[in-house]
């Protein structure tokens, strides 16, 4: 099961290579994401929190690990990952060409391909976020979808959204319980 | 995760077979792990990208529309198999006169198995299966029918 964590750091070879952006960092000491624990390797206690190393691409041989640095703990992580997945297909709304004013298409895709969700850059929020995922080894893909940052965890977890939380942090605290 | 039975109403591939045009009675089994983009379509069938080799990047995804509704698929995906590996009796060198060998192959390898008339009329069928990353193997198994493989998977 993905999980809603605060990342302090992530360094990695692409062009975007400061997903958790200094103005983020400077004003919060950390920025949301929700990741898929599938993708974690080197997985170590650091502080009250944990670093490991991320694949974005994990079919990929030549795609380099990120680094990354988290408030979640190492337990909460693995906690997360032994949580099964209301189903092993997730159904989401994909905004074609990633425009948020055209209609949505329902899309499913495999839990397995999902790397990560984002909110940065939304440009409906918080009615929607990116979603990154992988067609397998073949490509890489970032996708505008209509689904609340905070309701993903609900989608996963249920099938449908029926959260009522407006925060990450609220959201974090509910699927902790889930947990 | 693990084949299903479906009926292709169409497949636009890259590669150079065409399976839909041998498939006998146009059914095959496709292995739900290597579904990507399923959508429904107006008609209550489902379209989706179908990854023949998954772990190779250089193979680009077949699009597919199909008879199972996205339930259906849902189903199939979520349906534990009785072990992770199957086995399968493969005709040696093609041959289905020479005497088969028992092998043994992760289901998840398995890409898909089909039939054409001529293998109907045989009793067997083909499979392609991938050894991991590495190679892509087109070999005959002695099996009669598709939905005597999917009894030998789940029940």
């Amino acid at each position: 099961m993905i999980f809603l964590s605060q990342i302090t750091k992530w360094v990695d070879s692409r062009d975007s290579k400061r997903r958790s952006h200094p103005r983020d960092i400077w004003s919060l000491g950390y920025r949301w994401f929700i990741l898929n624990p599938n993708r974690i390797v080197d997985l170590k206690v650091r502080g009250t929190g944990s670093s490991f190393k991320f694949s974005d691409n994990h079919r990929d041989r030549r795609e380099g690990n990120s680094y990354l640095e988290s408030n979640s703990t190492v337990a909460e992580i693995i906690a997360a990952h032994d949580t099964a997945y209301f189903s092993k297909f997730a159904t989401f709304g994909f905004y074609p060409k990633n425009d948020p004013t055209r209609v949505p298409v329902n899309t499913t895709i495999d839990v397995e391909d999902i790397a990560y969700f984002d909110d940065y850059n939304d440009p409906n929020y918080p009615e929607c976020c990116w979603l990154v995922y992988d067609r397998k080894a073949f490509r890489r893909v970032e996708q505008l979808i209509n689904v609340s940052f905070t309701g993903v965890p609900d989608i996963l977890l249920t099938g449908t959204t029926s959260t009522t939380s407006t925060t990450p942090a609220a959201t974090e605290a509910a699927t902790t319980q889930h947990v | 995760m693990g084949l299903f039975l479906t009926s292709i109403t169409d497949w636009t591939s890259k590669r150079p077979e065409k399976y839909q045009k041998l498939l006998y009675l146009n059914y095959i089994l496709l292995n739900t792990n290597r579904l990507c983009d399923i959508r429904e379509t107006t008609d209550g069938h489902t379209e989706f990208l179908f990854h023949q080799a998954p772990d190779d990047r250089r193979c680009s995804p077949d699009h597919i529309t199909c008879g199972t509704s996205l339930a259906v698929l849902r189903g199939w995906h979520d349906a534990a198999e009785q072990s992770k590996f199957g086995t399968f009796s493969i005709f040696p060198a093609y041959d289905i006169t020479a005497t088969p060998v028992e092998t043994t192959i992760e289901w998840e390898n398995v890409a898909l198995i089909y039939q054409t008339r001529n293998d109907f009329t045989n009793g067997v069928c083909h499979m392609i299966y991938y050894q991991e990353s590495f190679k892509r193997r087109n070999v005959i198994i002695d099996e009669n029918s598709l939905l005597h493989v999917l009894a030998e998977e789940y029940v």
